[in-house]
């Protein structure tokens, strides 16, 4: 029974990584970059919500719809740098180009925020909801539902509306898109935008049960594209699941005092393995 | 033997004087900074051997520091016999075995790929080292370095003197082949492997030496600050790192030593106006960003900008042809060279194929094909698209290497072997795409084709085969001469390492009419020139007719007609095959 409540005490990560999971797919399909600020992003937004909450005593809700804002408009304005500068730049090159970004708002992060500790807003305290003995926070059902929604979401959207599909046919040939008349700058910047926010949302909710700093909740990134490899950086579907059990296990390591120090070194086994696994086939670097 | 230009010498000898100099002009603390600025250089030219030269994002620098600061602090602690410097090295030892495993992945990972797998390994690293600890946290355990470099000034001079010997050591590397290597593995791993050069072995050994250099750059932090934590080595910073490193162009000594300059002076600067240190950081991404903007890297820029006008001095000095050095030869008629063999080789046929049969999945590509090329001849392999004509390239030079059947060259079995291999035991190849390697020289470029040793291109042998194509001179940069031109220095370069057989795949494609009746006189002699039988495929029916003199044709994978251009010209199928069955008489 204590495996599995600790088990269960892992689901609030494994949303978040879920959903970052999910963020890192849209973003490599649909604007062609591995975007290692994705995390950086929704965490300026997570502060935002911190500060509000901290200091001007707004409530969690309001708060974290502002926190989504600010995650949208950060994510924004890289979505607008790099359509503007790199639009016919390669994957390897833009992704490049997000780590600089990583950077940049990690950087005016610690600036505009500060280093030291605050009290983190959690959503619905209190809360839970008792299974058998276990015990399960209200946000971790909350965000694993949302996380659930968001993936169908997406897939719906993608894959299942006219527009969705021509989105994602214009991914793969921006510039004839531009030549067929489709504004591909600016649904870009909105698909930006729109991850932004997902992220924002995702890291707030799993900010109370890390340390809150800067720093270590940017680097969330890290499990969370751990996830999306799962997917093959193609499946919402499985990057949301690689997410949830990336969570599980980091929540099960927690019952062993010798196993808990390392699970953070969980996402580099996923990564390694599925991405081994994965390019296992190429050889070479060129298909001829 | 290390050649040094006169702009290199004078760089090297400016650097070695402000190493000299700059502790006895600076105070204590600045010392201080300065020995950290020399510090992160070493780490900053490692990233411009594994980013900046192999192309491979690294984003796990600090965590090979974190290596080497965590086994010179454990040797300091638990072995006391060893001299300071020995522990240093055992560090930087350790530190370059763990980036060879980190670069084992690297053979199959590529790009972003490669980038996140790095990243994980940096925070992983982190992780462990904040379960374990750094031996002697818990006790306040302190490095101190030997008396006879205790003092900041002597442990800066300490510190110099490691830079420069790795700064030595990679210009050296950087002028051998395995320097151009890595070079090559970055614009093509298949390019790299038809000249001859193991793609995983450059790949580790990219990640080895620049694990070395964090391993060495981690232990000599700890000797200047005498201990290290777990915050010491935030794995945040290898990103910040990589940004330096591409903003100041890391592959080149003095892009390394900015970085460090960079690194450690421009939080020190920020503060002394009273503007917070971390600002720093995003100064380096917003540079990053404007470096990646405009390609790679400031060094670089500077560098290529002086080396174009002293190339353009010279050239004007010389009043020499811009493009290429003139034709010296006068072309010869039609294939009159290599009518009758030459005695080359003298194994038995330049390259015997034996049943060769390759699928892919369902498709048969290649239907049991035996052909034989003899010493001393240009032979031609022909036929439509899509008839098997690359794929029997493939088979031969070993990019494929699932067949059946039996591949020979010069009398020794090929199957099994690698590429790499393969080229080094008398079969080159060209490609249909140019897979030349621009960052290189041309004269770079043809040594790392032909190998060393014995193999070793003389000056005027080099002077006589670029002469002999009509390639501008040693000294230009590949990437500076037109596509076409750098195809017949690929050619080039694949006969001057003199193997048994050339395979060259569709040489001609993309030049003009006269252009590929000249290359056509230039294919046509190089039997008796290198002593290198031919295997050419080409659409190109004038140049084939005017260099070979045994011409196979291919259909749908299998040899439908073989003999001299004129019976194979004339035979009904292949007339059908190329034009169709209503042509057939």
């Amino acid at each position: 029974m204590v495996v599995v409540q600790d088990a269960v005490s892992g689901l609030i990560f494994g949303g978040a990584y879920a959903l970052l999971g999910v963020c890192v797919v849209v973003m490599f399909r649909m604007v062609r970059v591995l975007n290692f600020a994705q995390a950086a992003i929704g965490t300026f937004g997570t502060y935002v919500a911190i500060v509000l909450v901290d200091q001007a005593g707004w409530s969690y809700g309001p708060a974290m719809v502002v926190a989504a804002l600010a995650g949208a408009g950060t994510a924004a304005l890289c979505g607008l740098v790099m359509a503007s500068w790199f639009s016919d730049a390669n994957t390897e090159r833009r992704s490049t180009v997000a780590i600089a970004m990583f950077i940049s708002i990690s950087a005016i992060g610690l600036r505009v925020f500060g280093t030291n500790p605050r009290a983190v807003p959690v959503l619905l305290p209190g809360a839970v909801i008792r299974i058998g003995g276990v015990v399960i926070t209200a946000a971790a059902i909350a965000l694993f539902v949302a996380t659930v929604a968001v993936a169908v979401g997406v897939w719906l959207f993608l894959d299942r509306t006219r527009l969705g599909i021509r989105l994602r046919a214009q991914s793969e040939r921006p510039q004839t898109a531009e030549l067929l008349g489709v504004p591909a700058r600016w649904l870009a910047v909105a698909v930006w935008a729109v991850t932004g926010a997902l992220a924002a949302v995702g890291t707030l909710a799993v900010a109370p049960s890390r340390s809150a700093d800067f720093l270590s909740l940017s680097l969330l990134v890290i499990p969370g594209m751990a996830a999306a490899a799962l997917g093959l950086f193609r499946s919402t579907w499985l990057a949301v699941v690689g997410g949830l059990l990336i969570g599980l296990v980091a929540g099960m390591s927690q019952a062993s005092s010798a196993l808990s120090p390392y699970a953070d070194a969980f996402p580099l086994v996923v990564i390694v393995a599925v991405l081994i696994w994965s390019q296992r086939s190429q050889v070479w670097d060129a298909a001829r | 033997m290390l050649r040094v230009s006169r702009g290199g010498a004078g760089l090297a000898g400016g650097v070695a004087a402000l190493l000299v100099i700059v502790p006895i002009v600076l105070g204590g603390f600045d010392t201080f900074v300065a020995t950290n600025a020399l510090i992160t250089a070493v780490a900053v030219m490692g990233l411009g051997v594994v980013t900046g030269r192999a192309g491979m994002i690294s984003l796990c620098q600090v965590a090979f520091m974190a290596i080497g600061a965590w086994v010179l602090l454990w040797l300091q602690l638990h072995v006391h016999a060893v001299p300071f410097i020995v522990d240093v090295l055992i560090a930087g030892l350790v530190a370059l075995v763990f980036g060879v495993l980190v670069g084992l992945p690297a053979l199959r990972l590529r790009g972003v790929h490669l980038a996140l797998m790095t990243l994980a390994f940096a925070a992983t690293v982190d992780v462990v080292l904040n379960a374990v600890g750094f031996p002697g946290g818990s006790v306040g355990f302190s490095v101190l370095p030997p008396s006879w470099i205790s003092s900041p000034r002597d442990y800066f001079w300490f510190c110099a003197v490691i830079f420069a010997v790795l700064a030595i050591g990679i210009a050296w590397l950087n002028r051998t082949r395995v320097g151009a290597s890595w070079s090559a593995v970055r614009n093509s791993e298949r390019g790299a492997a038809a000249l001859g050069r193991g793609v995983a072995r450059t790949k580790l050994t990219a990640f080895g030496v620049s694990a070395l250099c964090g391993g060495l750059a981690g232990a000599l932090l700890v000797g200047l600050i005498g201990t290290a934590s777990e915050t010491s080595f935030p794995p945040v910073n290898s990103l910040v790192l990589f940004a330096l490193a591409i903003l100041v162009g890391a592959r080149y000594l003095e892009g390394a030593l900015l970085g460090g300059f960079f690194f450690a002076w421009i939080p020190v600067f920020l503060s002394d106006l009273s503007i917070p240190q971390d600002v720093s950081n995003l100064l380096f991404a917003v540079g990053a960003v404007a470096g990646l903007r405009g390609g790679f890297g400031a060094a670089e820029g500077i560098r290529q900008a002086v080396q174009a006008r002293a190339r353009r001095r010279r050239e004007k000095r010389k009043g020499a042809a811009p493009a290429r050095t003139q034709a010296r030869h006068a072309p010869r008629t039609a294939a009159a060279a290599n009518r009758g063999p030459v005695s080359a080789g003298g194994h038995g046929a330049a390259l015997e194929v034996r049943e060769l049969t390759c699928h892919y999945g369902q498709v048969r590509a290649l239907a049991s094909v035996s052909m034989t090329v003899e010493p001393g001849t240009v032979a031609a392999l022909i036929g439509p698209n899509g008839a098997g004509k690359s794929t029997f390239i493939d088979c031969v030079t070993g990019f494929v290497r699932s067949y059946s059947g039996s591949i020979m060259v010069a009398g020794s079995l090929l199957d099994g072997l690698a590429p790499h291999v393969r080229a080094t035991r008398g079969v080159r190849r060209t490609f249909q795409q140019d897979r030349t390697v621009p960052d290189l020289t041309i004269e770079e470029y043809m040594r790392l084709a032909v190998g060393a040793g014995s193999a070793r291109l003389s000056p005027a042998e080099l002077a006589s085969v670029l002469s002999f194509f009509d390639c501008p001179a040693g000294d230009w940069r590949v990437g500076e001469v037109d596509v076409g031109t750098r195809r017949l220095i690929e050619v080039a370069a694949a006969v001057a390492a003199r193997p048994s057989v050339v395979l060259l795949d569709e040489p001609a494609a993309g030049l003009a009419g006269a252009e590929s009746m000249r290359l056509a006189a230039r294919v046509a002699e190089i039997p008796s020139r290198f002593g290198s039988a031919v295997l050419l495929v080409e659409h190109d029916m004038e140049l084939v007719t005017a260099a070979a003199s045994h011409i196979v044709v291919l259909d749908f994978g299998q040899v439908i007609a073989a003999g001299p251009p004129t019976d194979v010209m004339a035979h009904d199928l292949v007339v059908s095959a190329y034009l169709g069955q209503e042509f057939v008489a």
